[in-house]
């Protein structure tokens, strides 16, 4: 269930999440030639990246504080991804999927509208490996 | 959950507050332009990953309300639709958490900037709120509040 596949910023969970999304895309390049004994594509990937976006209700000061603080500094954070379980279904379980690196803060929203709930969208651009 | 009610956008021209009155919707967004800043030197034994750097900042604040006429601003705390304008002049202006009656009690600061209005858009259809929406592009840096 998607409750327990949660984006990790730092070594905790974010808090109050309610969607989060993992995107790993591979750059490829066409490497036929007219060796090519047929009309098929060879492609080969040259470079690979990948991004988490995670979107939550977490509208506590602090909590909106310290992101807006992580968007302005250019040091780069811990972000990963696990199966969770236990208490609030934050505790990692440290699945065969789980993977993390380091990544930019590179789009941030704060939604406020009249009578519903503070939303926070947040993206992070992976810079480096995965692991 | 914090409702969206209580965090509201402020224009603090000569440390001044005025409220956004009538207001609805807002939504800070914040973006970050990156470059991919892989070399020759970057290392083949960790899988071929890019690796990027800031190269630029930017944001807007998107707002919206009612458009009302005659609606009283004895106190002189608010922005009505005509105190805001496209226009290349730069505002200040800062988000709060508002409580009290109204929300107009101003209590700790998220963040502050200064800004420009980038676009006003008025909607008035029959039978319904006449409504508007405003983007201003933020101007500078962001400041996180300290308060």
């Amino acid at each position: 269930m998607g409750q327990h596949f949660r984006a990790f910023v730092g070594t905790a969970a974010v808090p109050e999440a309610v969607s989060c999304s993992v995107s790993i895309t591979g750059d490829v390049e066409d490497s036929s030639t007219k060796d090519t004994e047929n009309a098929w594509t060879n492609e080969q990937m040259t470079s690979k990246g990948w991004s988490v976006q995670v979107d939550n209700l977490d509208a506590s000061l602090p909590s909106l504080r310290a992101l807006i603080a992580q968007f302005n500094a250019d040091a780069k954070v811990s972000v990963g991804w696990d199966q969770t379980a236990g208490a609030k279904n934050r505790v990692a379980q440290n699945a065969p999927f789980a993977k993390a690196g380091q990544a930019i803060l590179n789009d941030l929203s704060i939604q406020a509208n009249n009578r519903t709930n503070i939303q926070v969208s947040a993206q992070y651009q992976g810079s480096g490996p995965l692991a | 959950m914090d409702k969206g009610q209580h965090l509201r956008l402020i224009f603090t021209p000569s440390d001044h507050n005025f409220f956004v009155a009538l207001a609805t919707d807002l939504t800070l967004h914040l973006s970050a332009s990156t470059e991919n800043s892989t070399t020759k030197d970057s290392s083949d034994s960790d899988g071929n990953w890019n690796e990027y750097d800031v190269t630029q900042r930017s944001g807007d604040i998107q707002f919206a309300g009612l458009i009302a006429v005659g609606t009283d601003d004895a106190a002189g705390e608010s922005y009505l639709l005509d105190d805001i304008d496209v226009s290349d002049t730069v505002m200040s202006w800062k988000l709060a958490f508002v409580s009290g009656d109204n929300n107009r009690t101003i209590g700790k600061t998220l963040c502050s900037g200064s800004g420009k209005i980038t676009s006003l858009t008025m909607e008035g259809t029959n039978r319904q709120k006449a409504t508007y929406r405003g983007q201003m592009n933020i101007y500078g840096a962001v400041a996180v509040g300290s308060d």
